[in-house]
């Protein structure tokens, strides 16, 4: 190997550090006293990241890394495609709203957003919660309601593990709103004390994850909305050809 | 009619994947719903392919390879790193490529890391999707050029065990947690890795830029011998062993 290849195959190797988090495989203090700051390095240098890291930066970044990547195993944006159950709830529901689907255009009234039922109550005897909400939005793509089901009522069961089609029908059976033109579904599991517990908390929650088109925002976005160790599941379904197929 | 309200994703990734369920006798940290508890990761555990445990390398390895392909991405033309559809179908690949070498029994943890291993299996899984989608006469970086020659151009599992083997060996060297290279070796290999220039690594040692040359020359030099020892040869770049 030649010189060109070996320096190739280092920043291959620093690659794969970084890779596993800047898991203090290679000590900062490498670097020795004096030495110049990383992020005088110029092109290509970044600074503090992976093993270069302070040992403190590290093990807050451990954490941090940890937190956001447990959400990350359970964030998936799940498109709906044929499927018969979905298709009858959708028609249900496409129905349930038609009377008022010319009502669409109006501005967006923050009064509007209601969250239901409260939260208040939700389960403190277990260490592991989950929350459902169901976004609905329409078709503006602003929020008009937003339903929660809380641990009590989604009788512990994860909705991180729930079929894409059931959290759907959960959602569809308590649909709140008007001119409701697609519904999110946000599944969240992990340590109780991190789930929203207010509704504000949980109006919050979905503000920031939002309901656009999930596909669209960066991961990064995502990720930064969810507390760290629960875990997240949507699904989506837009209900703009149900309506026109009626 | 519903219809799709985006594109379509795996969402409770590696659901289609044969994993034994958890045996009684969990070797991973305790856990709480998924949630890691322990910083600590312990790849061993992983060759029982306990199920906590590799929900745990998921979450502790997820982010960083999903940087490593958006950075891939983000250097092409015509691919943005916020490509996302991209980014997690190449993650998706990698995972089921590198479990599918730990059940079978080809990854030894005694001899690479886990992210080690994941980051061989995630470099072969890039070359192959350049290879596929990307216009040929696009050039390949010099650390490209490096894991192609030892990774090849046929899919070969032993290549990409040889290869996360040898990505190893030089981490535990300029780590100093293996062989003899000296802390001012291994300061100019730390800022070789980063890409540092003769001038920059002048700077940071506080010498003249020609005697910073001197040093890269020689700490590379070491660098290859120990390599050498190991059986990594400068003609054909395999590993011997």
């Amino acid at each position: 190997m030649n010189d060109q290849q070996l320096t190739a195959l280092l920043k291959l190797a620093a690659e794969a550090d970084r890779l596993a988090g800047g898991a203090a495989r290679l000590p900062a203090a490498v670097l020795g006293p004096g030495s110049m700051p990383a992020a005088q390095l110029g092109r290509g240098v970044h600074a503090a990241t992976g093993f270069y890291a302070a040992p403190g930066v590290r093990a807050a970044r451990w954490w941090i890394a940890a937190g956001a990547a447990a959400a990350a195993i359970g964030i998936a944006v799940v498109s709906v495609s044929w499927n018969p159950v979905l298709r009858q709830a959708g028609e249900e529901f496409a129905a349930a709203r038609a009377p008022a689907s010319s009502a669409n255009s109006r501005p967006f009234d923050s009064s509007q957003l209601t969250v239901t039922p409260s939260l208040a109550h939700a389960s403190s005897t277990s260490l592991t919660g989950n929350i459902m909400l169901a976004v609905f939005t329409d078709e503006c793509g602003e929020r008009t309601c937003i339903v929660t089901h809380d641990h009590d009522e989604l009788r512990g069961r994860d909705p991180t593990k729930m079929s894409d089609e059931e959290l759907l029908k959960l959602a569809l059976g308590d649909r709140c709103g008007s001119a409701v033109e697609q519904v999110t579904v946000i599944g969240l599991s992990g340590p109780d004390g991190s789930l929203p517990r207010t509704n504000a908390q949980a109006e919050l929650l979905a503000m920031c994850l939002g309901t656009a088109p999930f596909a669209s925002q960066p991961a990064s976005t995502l990720l930064s909305c969810v507390p760290p160790g629960v875990s997240v599941v949507m699904a989506s379904l837009s209900l703009s050809a149900t309506a026109k197929e009626r | 009619m519903p219809h799709a309200a985006g594109p379509a994703r795996r969402r409770d990734w590696p659901g289609e994947l044969s994993v034994p369920e958890p045996s009684e006798q969990s070797a991973g940290p305790s856990q709480v719903a998924g949630h890691i508890a322990s910083p600590v990761f312990r790849s061993d555990t992983l060759v029982s392919t306990d199920r906590a445990a590799l929900d745990e390398a998921h979450a502790r390895f997820g982010p960083g390879l999903q940087q490593f392909f958006q950075a891939r991405l983000a250097n092409f033309r015509g691919h943005a790193s916020h490509d996302l559809a991209s980014v997690d179908d190449l993650c998706q690949q990698t995972w089921a490529e590198c479990w599918k070498s730990v059940r079978d029994g080809r990854y030894d943890p005694a001899r690479a890391a886990l992210s080690t291993f994941l980051y061989a299996v995630a470099s072969n899984m890039w070359l192959r999707h350049r290879r596929k989608s990307m216009n040929s006469r696009e050039m390949m970086t010099d650390s490209e050029q490096v894991a192609q020659s030892f990774l090849g151009t046929e899919p070969d599992p032993a290549r990409t065990v040889g290869f996360s083997e040898l990505i190893e060996a030089v981490l535990s060297r300029v780590s100093g947690r293996q062989g003899d290279l000296s802390a001012g070796d291994r300061a100019v290999l730390v800022a070789l890795s980063r890409g540092a220039s003769d001038r920059e690594l002048a700077v940071q040692l506080n010498v003249a830029p020609s005697t910073a040359h001197a040093r890269r020359v020689a700490a590379l030099s070491k660098l290859r011998e120990a390599l050498t020892e190991l059986g990594y040869r400068a003609d054909d770049q395999s590993a011997e062993r």
